[in-house]
């Protein structure tokens, strides 16, 4: 077999691999991140569509592979391009809010998930075609597709950093087309050099006609540029996403302002990431108008203590940082993972911002706050946190976003950090129903407890505005002094206590006043003994998240699902929980489509005989067990590097790259059950060994040097992956052998599968934890390897 | 032949008002009464006031169903409960003056217009205040004036204000607001995305002093599960 099929192999692969990314990074700022799951699923569904068409039509498509294996390489690249143009024409393009509200935009959603299908499908075939038409020697074939899509990952990321989103596929068509030219040997040239021609002609075009994407109108950038005279006036991409900068002479920011304040609310330029408000840029400038930031609840802590050092944690655009050197503390340290941002904020708006990362008391640190805690051992008088939840605490779109930094073991963490007069200081928009400050407040008593304090009162303080409510935790009992400065500094502001020794209940209603009072019952409940009894009967989660399931912001508890519709109306229920929502529902979509695209080949394939049980429980097994490995794995190097996209990125694209590998090897394994039983044993011990100990080892060693880090998670990663590579081509060798026609059914199971455990391990993690999904996907091995123990006459 | 087609057409049209004030009626008795809202001023200013002319033409057919609509710009046509809430609080009197902050699709200040004195309104978006102009300029509205500017200011020309309506959610109140905010008078403001508002944000100025009060116009729960 020719080199260059391995060659136009990996080009595919790297080039699939590289869009789903792009298209996820598009995704997000057109609409919102969780769309995400959908790009991935339709990345994978493509592939389970292409095996179930190759199925169908297999031996039509053998017959002509020299043709269609380059045909589908560049169509594939001419749909890379046009598809999401296309999706943004006004009869494709939908909007997520109004998807609940407007059966108009669900029709649309299909429409785009259709076209977004195209490139997907396309691709997959020629990869597919590859596989059948060459099975026997799959092993070496799998390599080459697992290591393109390793190294595809890895061009994402190059391709997000250096060009805009919208010309990041025109770039990645060239792949294509170089794949096509590649693998040419076909005895139909003249189609295929068509084909070649179109796709030359489209990338030039499409490079030279760059088209604007059109994001949602409830997206906090387009409520922004309706404002007059707004723009933008600087854009950076990078893997963290798309920054940009606007500018309106009616664009201001005082979140939750007292109603005391009777200065002017100055004009700001504002930083937004894929089209999501990132933050203001304010001056040190500390004149009256700039003084919004004391007239807000978040500048309580200032008033209990003069800090000589403050951690501020999600520095984002530095208001927390500029609002900390008001109080000229020594030193000021600032952990922002956002390396394009804080590029932004350091240069292209140091202007604007006074040059503030220049100053020697202000250190700038490019790393996850989680991970900085747990790296840093410096204790600090004030650790602050950026502000929770949204205005009105509306549409639950961080639902299914890890949040480390709201665990009870990062509170334990902070509180380790804090000098013996230090404070931990987080406010929260106050939402409705109460959700955000009930399980800030569950979190930190966790925290607490976790530290052995039994009486969280004693170092727990709250104020509330009429908008926003502010904690803040001090490392030693309260004082009677910071009782006095407490109610001083609500008396000036007209804000009212609602945590502190010795309140009276009339003081929590003295300026602001809310309709249910059950805030502050629910508060109390969760200060007492009787918190658990509360955390179980309320209709929302208001548990505190773990490490292990550290999903702040999904409150959503099925078996109230109905009781809230109730209560708010079914048409409101979906914005409380948009994002996990949208995951169930693709997660439906997906297993639906799946089940269908496995059942359909079966028509052709005959339903039963042929050990197609066996074939669907193996590659079901394969499917389910590794992408519940890799997305575990994932979470736990964000952690590790705290770098969430450098390390997402590097976990998907080691994994792809060491199972590759694994497949290789894989040829030196006897095709037999012993071969096979003894990889499957090694890899479920191996991840009973991780679900056991490998957070253990990751916390022992955070804080080694990153040389050390990257050779330990090179191995940790690696050695499973390297294992996990085997069973594939194994069972596609023993089909090879004795069923042949199975295979592209088989290719496909294995991908239907990947695409449902994709979003079935998201939603495992948030009910279960980490933890049990790691269990699970020993389980879906053990699957695999109970077909080659249960079967006397095993085939495969 | 046009004679024909006006005879032909004419009772279809009359048919195809009735039915929207039909819809108006109902929808007054099952969103809005049903629901609390006694005043009668407010009840009829919502019967007379043709909710329909305010939505875009593709969404005529939902105009008078129990829900916001968009009306483009990431602005919404508020739930008509939620504007029949916000006017009931303000305590409306016919004397008022009243400045609404976000004109939007300009239901809101029609349905002031039926109630108070005098209606100032103030768009920043200088589409949507324009859209707005041309369904309040005829002579049913002829005390609502419109203005298309920051609303941050509020109109200082006219304050001090009986009430003020924002429409839209803010995260602060702007300064001058409150200060053209007559003593004794409220202002009334939403807090929550446009499809989800729970709760509403009542500020009164007091002999100078301002109190806020959260409203929750959806029924009170206690969020505790049943057992």
């Amino acid at each position: 077999m020719s080199k260059k099929i391995h060659v136009s192999l990996s080009l595919v692969s790297a080039a699939l691999i590289s869009f789903q990314i792009v298209l996820m990074q598009i995704l997000s700022i057109t609409q919102w991140h969780h769309f995400a799951f959908m790009i991935i699923s339709l990345a994978l569904l493509g592939f389970g569509s292409a095996g179930t068409f190759i199925s169908l039509y297999r031996d039509w498509l053998i017959e002509r592979k020299e043709t269609i294996i380059p045909a589908s390489i560049i169509i594939s690249g001419i749909f890379t391009v046009i598809s999401i143009p296309l999706s943004q024409l006004n009869i494709f393009r939908f909007d997520t809010l109004l998807i609940f509200t407007d059966n108009s935009h669900l029709i649309k959603l299909m429409f785009t998930y259709f076209l977004l299908l195209l490139p997907f499908f396309t691709g997959a075939v020629s990869i597919g075609l590859i596989f059948v038409s060459y099975s026997g020697e799959i092993s070496r074939l799998y390599f080459s597709n697992m290591l393109g899509s390793g190294l595809g990952g890895i061009f994402a990321i190059l391709l997000l950093t250096i060009f805009k989103p919208q010309s990041a596929p025109v770039v990645l068509s060239v792949l294509y087309l170089f794949a096509g030219i590649v693998y040419q040997k076909s005895s139909n040239k003249k189609i295929i050099t068509i084909l070649e021609f179109s796709l030359l002609i489209i990338i030039i075009t499409g490079w030279l006609v760059e088209f604007d994407f059109k994001i949602s109108q409830y997206k906090d950038l387009s409520k922004t540029l309706n404002l007059p005279d707004a723009e933008i006036i600087a854009e950076k991409n990078s893997p963290y996403g798309f920054i940009q900068v606007a500018e309106s002479d009616a664009l201001r920011y005082a979140p939750g302002l007292s109603l005391n304040f009777r200065g002017n609310v100055p004009v700001h330029k504002a930083v937004f990431n894929n089209g999501d408000w990132v933050g203001a840029v304010i001056s040190c400038d500390f004149s009256d108008t700039n003084s919004v930031f004391d007239f807000t609840t978040e500048a309580l802590v200032y008033k209990l203590i003069k800090p000589e050092n403050v951690l501020v944690l999600n520095a984002g655009t530095g208001e927390n940082v500029i609002h900390a050197s008001k109080y000229n503390p020594d030193n000021i340290t600032a952990v922002e993972p956002n390396r394009a941002l804080n590029y932004l904020m350091k240069y292209r708006l140091a202007d604007d911002n006074d040059s503030v990362y220049y100053s020697d008391k202000i250190d700038l640190v490019e790393l996850s706050p989680r991970t900085f805690l747990q790296k840093q051992l410096g204790n600090y008088d004030i650790i602050k946190l950026p502000m929770l939840g949204t205005f009105g605490g509306s549409a639950g779109l961080q639902a299914i976003n890890e949040q480390y930094l709201l665990t009870s073991d990062s509170f334990e963490l902070m509180f380790d950090r804090l000098t013996d007069r230090g404070f931990i200081s987080i406010t929260s928009w106050l939402d409705y129903p109460f959700r955000n400050p009930l399980r800030l407040l569950s979190t930190i008593i966790k925290g607490l407890q976790m530290k052995g304090i039994g009486e969280p009162q004693s170092h727990i303080i709250s104020v509330k505005s009429w908008s926003t409510i502010s904690f803040l935790v001090k490392k030693n009992r309260i004082r009677y002094t910071d009782i006095a400065a407490v109610r001083e500094f609500c008396a000036k502001m007209s804000f009212d206590p609602v945590i502190l020794p010795g309140i009276r209940p009339e003081e929590r209603i003295r300026y602001n006043r809310i309709q249910d009072n059950g805030l502050f019952n629910f508060i109390d409940s969760l200060l007492s003994d009787n918190r658990q009894e509360l955390i179980n009967n309320y209709a929302f989660r208001i548990n505190a998240p773990s490490d292990d399931q550290p999903f702040f912001s999904q409150f959503l508890k099925w078996n109230n699902l109905s009781e809230i519709g109730e209560y708010f109306g079914s048409n409101s229920v979906p914005f409380f929980e948009l994002g996990y929502l949208i995951v169930i529902l693709t997660f439906t979509q997906i297993l639906i489509i799946s089940l269908l695209l496995i059942i359909l080949p079966l028509f052709r394939l005959g339903l039963t005989g042929e050990k197609k049980l066996q074939t669907f429980i193996y590659f079901t097994g394969l499917g389910v067990g590794y992408m519940f490995v890799e997305i575990v794995l994932i979470q736990k190097f964000i952690l590790y590097f705290g770098n969430p996209v450098y390390a997402a990125s590097a976990v998907i694209s080691f994994m792809l790259i060491c199972s590759g590998i694994g497949s290789y090897f894989s040829r030196s394994v006897p095709v037999n059950r012993i071969g096979l039983r003894i990889v499957l044993a090694a890899i479920i011990l191996l991840i009973l060994i991780y679900a056991l100990m490998l957070d253990l080892l990751l916390k022992s060693t955070i804080h080694f040097e990153e040389i050390w880090k990257i050779i330990l998670s090179f191995l940790i990663i690696g050695i499973p992956a390297f294992l996990m590579g085997f069973p594939f081509p194994l069972g596609i060798q023993k089909l090879d052998r004795s069923y042949r026609e199975q295979i592209p059914w088989a290719w496909g199971i294995n991908s239907c599968f990947s695409v449902i455990s994709t979003a079935l391990a998201t939603l495992l993690s948030v009910e279960l934890g980490f933890t049990a999904v790691l269990l699970l996907s020993m389980l879906a091995y053990g699957m695999t390897a109970g077909v080659t123990l249960f079967y006397r006459e095993i085939k495969l | 032949m046009i004679k024909y087609i006006i005879i032909f057409c004419l009772p279809l049209l009359l048919f195809s008002q009735d039915k929207f004030k039909l819809l108006r009626y109902d929808m007054v008795d099952d969103q809005i009464v049903s629901r609390g809202i006694r005043d009668e001023k407010v009840l009829d200013a919502f019967r007379e006031v043709k909710r329909h002319e305010f939505v875009f033409q593709s969404y005529i057919d939902f105009a008078y169903q129990d829900r916001p609509l968009p009306i483009g710009y990431g602005q919404t046509i508020s739930q008509p409960y939620i504007v029949a809430y916000m006017t009931q609080i303000i305590e409306p009197d016919s004397d008022d003056r009243i400045l609404e902050i976000g004109t939007g699709s300009g239901y809101q200040a029609a349905i002031l217009s039926k109630i108070v004195k005098e209606v100032y309104s103030i768009e920043i978006i200088s589409e949507l205040s324009a859209s707005a102009e041309s369904k309040l300029n005829n002579a049913d509205f002829s005390n609502v004036q419109l203005k298309t500017a920051d609303g941050y200011y509020g109109w200082e020309e006219y304050a001090p204000f009986d009430a003020i309506v924002v429409t839209a959610a803010a995260e602060y109140i702007p300064p001058p607001l409150i200060e053209q905010l007559k003593d004794g008078g409220k202002m009334i403001i939403p807090v929550g995305s446009p499809y989800l508002i729970q709760q509403l944000m009542l500020i009164e100025k007091i002999n100078g002093e301002i109190k806020t009060k959260s409203l929750m116009p959806v029924r009170f729960v206690p969020f505790t599960r049943k057992n």
